[in-house]
Order: structure tokens, then C-alpha cells, then sequence
């Protein structure tokens, strides 16, 4: 039965394998969904503890236990083979999940474009470069499949499907993309001339730590602020590149790692919340 | 005729810069129209990428040209989220999105052990010399500077008062946690002052990179970093 | 009217401090630190039987610094032959990895497939970290262009994770956490980062305890690192922005002490006016 299963298929075979692995499928889902609708909350609760369950037990089952002795993954227990398939089909999972993301976006441009509300012509700028990256980006990249030497991958980026993905992706995608960051840097000087207030000695406290950070970082300070004081004198521990490192090092590091623990609490109890369904919110608590 | 697609490349990647940062000027409907088309071309390449390196690597090939076929099932499954638009069907959503988050809190532990833990070994570092006159104090840590003891002491300190400063379970009462709540206040002063600094560096980066871009060098087209 | 005419004479001081060393070609060698350096010896340790994994998470946004940072550490690589793999679970890093080791490997006669693979963006990060922590090849079975990894020369006897020499994260974002959680924490493997600069300072606390064996501190470590590899007078991109940044860090201690100077000074008038 194993074999049956897990033999690949070909040609007539695949296909009716492919369609009976979705038929069964859908009729696994009808059959939950045709249950009374107070189950339905118990089968997504068992789902939701039975993966939690798996993780967890394979990292605390110790190694060695249900491996057969002298195997050549020392590291396993029963558990850690099914580790490979259940990332892939997670990855596949997610990957199929990108499709709603696009539709979600396609949904909130197509009304305005539809209906001709103000600001329809950035709609319509949205859907240009989501219809020309997607066409254009699936062309090249059939194209480059079949192109496995150096000199034919040449060939396609001198084609035209080249050259318009080049226009899109180095042309508009990288600057646009990395423009809109660029533009906190103007925002920062702003903010530093009219907004930036030591109103209290915890500010001044910050920012003198800011100052000293900032100088540390940059050539500028090592060079030609401390840079008369020489390596392993006394008094290099004064160097602002030193004293900078000192401030990451020592009480940044000690503040970050106190705010680590507070994190590992609250993903203690979240994952907890989470694995044994006990969360409750908008998602967690719909019933049908 | 690459020549000329150079600098048609060139001149998109001037416009668009020059586009996003007329913002600064004031709000616009060029920035505005740039901005949807950045957003139209990233969700575009998100989709082109996962379908070429995800989906035709993992499921694709897999499943119609090695014969795995059981790999439809995890596709099939992926599906269920598309569920969530049809009212009737939109528990199955619910149920494969439990699933994943069942996987995630499930591994969750797994990150407590390995990456929150040793955190905790290493908040224990030696307090006292390995020498005091003469005398040995401690076997290990022979090599213990003075720097470094003054160092574990200020750590000690600053990890105590900035935990005490976030226990918000109960009232500081008493006078001991409240002075060292305070303590911690200040010392979380220091560190955001620090992520200050840090934070301004990141973002001059950026700008730099892009008035590289415009001014001295738009032979880059790898990327805005060119 | 006067707060946008401040606003845009603000903005032009930070474009004219950004663009000034453009134009008199100034530079200035950067101090290396203590985390460029230990990050530099754990990559000239790799044995070359092992291979170091260079895991891309960055987007457009965030290219300025993390660009420079693959860059020199690509350029170390290539540099001293060492075998690495480039991947992600971010769709944009690959893509501009691959990029930039296309145009390095023909600058150290390094071809793909030999010296170097990339293998690709993958989703599910906890799921495909968890797989590779027991097998890798078996977990990523392909590069991006659907290759098997077994047809590649630079995978061989690559399985395991012990095969994995060091992990290096080039990231904006904290996919960090996962690597050292389901991979490099479980089959103890090295690991370092290369954060954009706003995540440096969590990064300490795992330095501290050893997790991770060094760090490039943003565009200034891509810098540091540059200098280790090519000298602190090569003209690199990560040595030349950092002058320009040099100068917009003092634009801005300038400002910050001339704005609440400014107001002293409007406060007290107001004082002695109102007292006068």
C-alpha cells in the first residue's frame, strides 16, 4: 500500500493520480463541512494542536528513539523524517497564499478604476506595472529556462523581453523602491532642527548617547575628533570609536538582553495561547 | 540599440527617484502615480518569483515531470485560503491558518530552547576577581581584567533594573524597586539614544545611495546601490 | 509659508552635505571595529571543504546598506575561494545577489555552479530552516533555476549541516532569529549578521553570549569590511558613502544643538520680556 502510494506516476497514470489526489481531497473537506457546524471549531482546534504537537515532540524526543540502531542520522527520532515533506508542503502552502495578497490589492485599485473615482489613474498605474512585470517577468523567465549556457542567457537579456524586464525591474522597481526610504533621511534632518526637544535630563541623557554613537560610527570621529589620542596609551579608552563601542557593548547589551526576556515571555505564553486554541479575537472566536 | 536601452533604463530610474522625492517639495499627484506604480510592480515580481522559484522548483517539477503526485495534495490544500471569500466555505480558511500557526507555535518552543536560553546562561558572568591580595578567590576566569569585572557588574546592574523597570504584575511599593525601576529608566535611555544613532546612520545610507545614483554614477543598474 | 521654506532649505543642506564629497573626491578611511573584524577571521576560517550561506532577506528599500555589505563580503569570498550559497525568504534578495555574484565571479574567474549557487527565495522559513537543520541538500534539493544541487560541483559533499561552515544574514528584518532558533543553534553552527543599521543594537546581546561570532554594523561595517578585504585607502562604495554620511552626521548634531540652542535663547527672551 505504501509502494501503491508513493511510486511516481507518468503519462495517463499521473493524471489520473493527480485528479483522484484532488477528488479525495475535496471530498475529505465536503465531508467535514457537510458535519454539524459545532465541529467544525473542534477539527480546526485538533489541526491546530496536532501540527503544534508534531514540532514540539520531534525537538524533545531525544535522539535515537524509534531510529534503528547504527543508522547514519544520529540526530533523528521517528519523528525528524517527516520534518523534509512537511517544510515542503509549507512552502507550497504559503506560496499558493501569495494569490491573495494580489487579489486583496487587485480588489482595493479595481474600484476606483472601475467607477472612475478621484485618483483612478494611480489605480491604473498599479495594475500597468502588476500586469507588465507579470507578463514580462513570466516571458523572461520561460525564456531563461530553456537558455543554460552563459552565451544563450546573453541572448535573452539582448532580446526584447530582456530589455523591457531590465526597464521595469533596474529602470523603475529598484529606484522607486529605494527612493521611498530614502526619503526618512530629509525627515530625520527636519525633525532634528525643529523637533528634537531636551525638555528633560532623560533626554539629554539619550541624546548625548546619540551624539556619541553617531560620531562613533563615522570616520569623521575616530579621525579627527580622537584620532590625536594614540592606540594603547592610558587614555585611548576615551577614543569616541571606544567609548561608542563600550556604550553598544556593554549597557545597550544589557537593556536589550532584559528586554529579550520580556519577549521570551510573551512568546511562551502566546505560542501557548495559540497551540492550545485558547486565543481568542475576531479570527479565533467566529463561529459559522 | 543597447545604448538606447541604457538610457531609456537610466532615465526610468531618474524619473522615478526624482518623482518619489518631489514629496519633499510638497504632496503631489506625480509621487502618488510613482507610488502605485512601485506597488504595482512589486507585487507583480512577488508573483513571478514565487511561481519560479517556489512553486515550479517545489510543486511543478515534482509533481509533472518527476510523478510525485502527492505534492497536489499540499497544493490543493494551499487553495483552502481562497476560501475565506466564500461566506459558507470561509471555516476551511480558518482551518489551514490554524494549522500553519499550530507549526509556528509549536517550533515557538524550539525558539525559546535555542535562541532565548543561552541568553539566560549568559547573563551569569564572574562577579568577583580570580585574586584578592594574593589570595585566590575563584579557580575559573584566571584571566579576568579588572575591566571586564567592572564591566560584569555594570551589566548585572543595568539587566536587574531594566527587568524590575518592566514588571508590571504588581505595584512598586516599596522603595528598593522603585529606585531601581528608575535606574532602569535611565539606562533605557542610554539604549534608545544608542538605536538613535544607529537608526540616523541607516537612514542617511539610503540617501546617500540615491544621490549617488543621480549624480556620479547611473552605470549601477544592478540595483539603486550601483 | 516659513515652516516649508525652513523645511526646504533643511532638506538642501542635508542634499549639499551628501553630495560635497562626491565632487572633491574626499574620503575617509574608516576605524575597523571589533565586530568587522571577528566576523572577517570566523570567514578566512572556513575550511574549504565546508560552505558558508549567505542568506539574502533584504528589499529595494533597503539596498543602500545592504548592497555594499554582500558586496564586500562576496568580494571575500571570491577573493579567498571559498564556497558559499546565496538564498532567501525575501523574493527581492536572490535576485540581487545573484546579480552582484554575476558581475564578482567574473572579476575573480570564480563561474557559477563551481564556486557558488544560488538557491533561490523559499517560503515557509520555520518549516525550511527545520528541514535543512537535518538535511540540507534534501531540504533546498534545487537551485533557482530548478537545477538539481546533486549536478553541482560546489555541492559536493555538502549534506549536513555540519557542512555548513558559517551562516552569514544580510537583513532588514529579524529572519536572524530564525536561523539561530531552527538551524544554527540546534547543529551549532557559526553564525553573523549584517543588519541594516536601525537593528544593530539588538543584535549585542547574542554576540555577547557567543551565538552569533560577529556582525557588520550597517553601511559603516560594510566599510570596515572593505577595508580588511582591499586596504582603508580603496575606494569601494561602502568607504566612499560613509564620508558622505560622515557629513550628514554633523549636519545633524548641528542642527539638533542649534534647534534647542534657539529656543533657549526664545525661551529667556520671552522671560525678560515678560518680567521687563
Amino acid at each position: 500500500m505504501g509502494a501503491f502510494i508513493t511510486t511516481p506516476r507518468h503519462g495517463i497514470q499521473l493524471a489520473l493520480f493527480v485528479l483522484g489526489s484532488v477528488l479525495a481531497f475535496a471530498l475529505a473537506m465536503a465531508a467535514m463541512h457537510a458535519l454539524p457546524t459545532r465541529y467544525r471549531r473542534w477539527i480546526t482546534v485538533l489541526f491546530t494542536f496536532v501540527a503544534g504537537l508534531f514540532y514540539l515532540a520531534e525537538f524533545v524526543i531525544p535522539a535515537g528513539v524509534g531510529v534503528p540502531a547504527g543508522s547514519s542520522r544520529a540526530t533523528d527520532n521517528f519523528l525528524s523524517k517527516y520534518l523534509d515533506p512537511v517544510g515542503n508542503a509549507s512552502a507550497i502552502i504559503f506560496a499558493v497564499a501569495v494569490g491573495m495578497g494580489i487579489l486583496n490589492l487587485a480588489r482595493v485599485n479595481g474600484a476606483p478604476l472601475l467607477r472612475g473615482r478621484p485618483g483612478w489613474q494611480n489605480s491604473l498605474a498599479f495594475f500597468a506595472g502588476l500586469i507588465a512585470m507579470t507578463v514580462v517577468g513570466l516571458t523572461r523567465w520561460h525564456a531563461m529556462l530553456g537558455a543554460t549556457t552563459p552565451a544563450a542567457r546573453r541572448a535573452v537579456e539582448a532580446a526584447l523581453v530582456g530589455r523591457l524586464y531590465h526597464l521595469l525591474f533596474d529602470g523603475f522597481y529598484s529606484n522607486l523602491g529605494g527612493t521611498v526610504f530614502a526619503l526618512l533621511a530629509f525627515y530625520i534632518v527636519s525633525a532634528s532642527y525643529r523637533a528634537f526637544r531636551l525638555r528633560s535630563r532623560e533626554a539629554t541623557l539619550m541624546m548625548v548617547t546619540a551624539f556619541i554613537v553617531m560620531l562613533g560610527n563615522v570616520p569623521v570621529g575616530p579621525t579627527y575628533l580622537t584620532g590625536w589620542i594614540p592606540e594603547g596609551h592610558w587614555f585611548s579608552f576615551a577614543k569616541v570609536e571606544h567609548v561608542s563601542d563600550w556604550i553598544m557593548s556593554v549597557p545597550n547589551m544589557a537593556a536589550q538582553r532584559a528586554l529579550i526576556f520580556g519577549i521570551m515571555m510573551g512568546v511562551i505564553a502566546m505560542s501557548l495561547r495559540v497551540w492550545l486554541s485558547l486565543e481568542r479575537g475576531h479570527f479565533f472566536g467566529q463561529e459559522d | 540599440m543597447s545604448d538606447v536601452w541604457t538610457t531609456i533604463t537610466v532615465l526610468a530610474g531618474a524619473v522615478s527617484t526624482l518623482a518619489i522625492f518631489s514629496l519633499l517639495y510638497r504632496e503631489n499627484p506625480v509621487y502618488r502615480f510613482f507610488e502605485y506604480l512601485f506597488i504595482g510592480l512589486a507585487a507583480g515580481y512577488g508573483l513571478v518569483l514565487t511561481w519560479s522559484d517556489v512553486l515550479y522548483t517545489m510543486w511543478y517539477i515534482p509533481v509533472f515531470q518527476q510523478g510525485a503526485w502527492w505534492w497536489m495534495l499540499a497544493f490543493a490544500a494551499g487553495l483552502l485560503y481562497y476560501t475565506i471569500y466564500i461566506r459558507k466555505l470561509a471555516w476551511m480558511s480558518r482551518l489551514l491558518i490554524g494549522t500553519m500557526m499550530g507549526l509556528s507555535a509549536g517550533a515557538a518552543f524550539q525558539q525559546v530552547a535555542t535562541q532565548y536560553a543561552p541568553q539566560i546562561a549568559a547573563s551569569f558572568r564572574p562577579l568577583l576577581p580570580p585574586t584578592w591580595l594574593g589570595v585566590a578567590v575563584r579557580g575559573d576566569s584566571p584571566n579576568l581584567t579588572w575591566q571586564q569585572l567592572v564591566n560584569n557588574w555594570v551589566v548585572l546592574a543595568i539587566l536587574v533594573s531594566v527587568m524590575a523597570y518592566f514588571f508590571f504584575s504588581f505595584e512598586h511599593r516599596s522603595a528598593v524597586m522603585r529606585k531601581t525601576a528608575n535606574l532602569g529608566r535611565w539606562m533605557l535611555m542610554i539604549s534608545f539614544g544608542a538605536i538613535f544613532g544607529q537608526t540616523v546612520m541607516a537612514r542617511m545610507a539610503l540617501a546617500v545611495s540615491r544621490l549617488w545614483f543621480l549624480l556620479v554614477d547611473q552605470r549601477g543598474l544592478a540595483g539603486p546601490g550601483g | 509659508m516659513l515652516q516649508d521654506r525652513t523645511r526646504h532649505v533643511l532638506y538642501l543642506l542635508l542634499a549639499a552635505a551628501i553630495a560635497l564629497p562626491f565632487f572633491t573626491g574626499t574620503v575617509i578611511p574608516p576605524t575597523v571595529g571589533p565586530e568587522a573584524k571577528a566576523l572577517y577571521k570566523a570567514v578566512e576560517a572556513v575550511p574549504n571543504n565546508k560552505i558558508v550561506i549567505l542568506s539574502l532577506e533584504y528589499e529595494a528599500g533597503t539596498l543602500g546598506e545592504n548592497l555594499p555589505q554582500t558586496r564586500a563580503l562576496m568580494n571575500h569570498l571570491m577573493k579567498s575561494g571559498k564556497r558559499f550559497a546565496i538564498m532567501g525568504f525575501e523574493p527581492i534578495g536572490p535576485v540581487y545577489g545573484q546579480i552582484e555574484a554575476d558581475e564578482l565571479a567574473a572579476k575573480w574567474h570564480r563561474p557559477y555552479g563551481k564556486y557558488w549557487v544560488n538557491w533561490g527565495y523559499r517560503t515557509a522559513y520555520v518549516q525550511t530552516l527545520k528541514a535543512m537543520a537535518k538535511d540540507v541538500a534534501a531540504a533546498i534539493r534545487t537551485d533557482h533555476r530548478g537545477v538539481p544541487l546533486s549536478k553541482l560541483p560546489v555541492m559536493r559533499g555538502i549534506h549536513s549541516p555540519k557542512d555548513v561552515g558559517l551562516v552569514i544574514d544580510i537583513t532588514p528584518s529579524t529572519y536572524y532569529e530564525a536561523w539561530m532558533a531552527f538551524f544554527t543553534g540546534p547543529a551549532k553552527v557559526k553564525m553573523a549578521v549584517a543588519p541594516t543599521a536601525v537593528m544593530v543594537s539588538d543584535i549585542f546581546p547574542y554576540l555577547d553570549s557567543g551565538q552569533m561570532v560577529g556582525m557588520l554594523k550597517g553601511l559603516a561595517g560594510a566599510a570596515q569590511y572593505e577595508a580588511l578585504v582591499f586596504g582603508r585607502t580603496s575606494r569601494e562604495r561602502g568607504i566612499t558613502w560613509m564620508t558622505s554620511v560622515s557629513m550628514t552626521h554633523i549636519l545633524i548634531i548641528a542642527l539638533i544643538i542649534l534647534g534647542n540652542a534657539t529656543e533657549i535663547i526664545t525661551r529667556r527672551r520671552k522671560a525678560v520680556g515678560g518680567t521687563a
